[in-house]
């Protein structure tokens, strides 16, 4: 590959990174286990596994860089199949205000066995989507 | 693995017999930590309410086509109070036969949600086991401690004894969760049935000289023991090592 070409690749790439990632500083999601899954269940950023039947709490830091964003950064998170993958809002910790803070904890479930993704958004824009595998026991 | 449509109906009419709902237990702080869920006995058929009270802590696990109550108080019960309900159903069924009431369908681990409008407020799971061996236990004042496992006993005329059934698992472990139950005896004139026949716990009393064999089944599965009943005060005594249990428990 020419150097104009490589340049262009990366300047390409990056235009590309910088539409995923959005205008807001966006990078990913932190997730913090907020209960002990009874089983092997993985939720991440790069992709959630879990089985139909089990639950469990998360809180999902979006994070600039190496960077936690501002606490009243809008976290939203929804499946695309609910019939397959659950998520909702957790209760939040009594010291959150709504209006200076958002609730970044979530239950994620596994329903029935399948997959799908679970839509980002990020203060109002989507941002990525997660995949998400749910096994059956 | 499913429920077939003849024990499902057995169930339900037995439910209906068996009659009261125990008080829930006093609870178990849910795995956020928000609250506490409490068990209750969705019938008198139900082991974790023998001896007429409800259970003080939450059952380990609980028998396929079994049915229990559940119910959640928030620890800050100013904000409202939170509806259970399973995470899938593939493993939990409500049911509004007996009030909120759940109906375990399969084996494995099934998740339950406190939930209050969109927000999930806490979450429990259960393990869902089947059912591969009954025991009956016997208990009474001609007895000295609860004989278990029996398959025989003997008790003078004109006494009592307290026969209990349990669903165990392959431990050996009692399983919580109320399944259909129905004790009977072909040998009225021998020995009689003096409570709840659907109840898993009955109270026998010896009525003549002879042998009386007591029959319960729960679900598809069957378990006997038989009862001598012998003259004046000879004593009493239980007998016999495990129960001989019916046929397998309920297919896939």
């Amino acid at each position: 590959m020419s150097g104009a070409w490589r340049r262009s690749a990366v300047a390409i790439t990056g235009a590309l990174a910088a539409f995923v990632a959005g205008c807001s500083g966006f990078d990913r999601l932190d997730f913090v286990y907020e209960s002990a899954p009874p089983d092997d269940a993985i939720v991440s950023f790069e992709g959630i596994e879990i089985h139909a039947g089990i639950a469990v709490g998360v809180e999902a830091r979006p994070v600039d860089g190496d960077e936690i964003m501002d606490e009243d950064t809008q976290v939203e998170l929804d499946s695309r199949n609910p019939g397959v993958l659950g998520i909702a809002p957790a209760q939040p910790d009594e010291d959150v205000d709504n209006d200076d803070k958002y609730n970044w904890k979530f239950v994620v479930f596994g329903v029935g066995p399948g997959t799908t993704q679970v839509v980002v958004t990020i203060d109002g824009e989507i941002e990525a989507e997660i995949p998400a595998v749910v096994q059956e026991q | 693995m499913r429920t077939y449509l003849t024990a499902t109906a057995t169930l339900a009419i037995s439910l209906a017999a068996c009659g009261s709902i125990k008080d829930p237990a006093p609870g178990t702080v849910g795995e956020l930590g928000n609250g506490r869920f409490s068990y209750g006995c969705a019938s008198d058929s139900d082991p974790m309410c023998d001896g007429g009270s409800g259970p003080e802590t939450r059952p380990r696990r609980v028998a396929i086509a079994s049915r229990f109550l559940m119910t959640y108080t928030p620890t800050d019960e100013t904000s409202g109070s939170a509806t259970v309900v399973p995470v899938s159903q593939d493993f939990f069924i409500e049911s509004n036969e007996f009030g909120a009431s759940f109906k375990a369908i399969k084996a494995g681990t099934g998740g339950l949600l406190a939930r209050r409008g969109d927000t999930i407020v806490d979450i429990l799971h259960l393990d869902i086991t089947p059912v591969v061996n009954l025991q009956i236990d016997a208990s009474g004042d001609t007895l000295g401690a609860v004989e278990e496992g029996i398959t025989a006993l003997t008790l003078p005329v004109g006494r009592t004894v307290r026969l209990r059934a349990l669903s165990v698992d392959e431990a050996d472990e009692t399983l919580a969760g109320a399944l259909s139950c129905r004790w009977s005896t072909l040998d009225d004139a021998v020995a009689r049935i003096v409570t709840l026949a659907t109840d898993n716990e009955i109270t026998v009393e010896a009525h003549a000289i002879g042998v009386a064999v007591l029959r319960v089944e729960i679900e598809d599965m069957s378990a006997e023991v038989a009862l001598t009943v012998i003259g004046g005060d000879g004593g009493a005594g239980g007998g016999g090592g495990a129960v001989g249990a019916g046929g397998a428990g309920g297919g896939p």
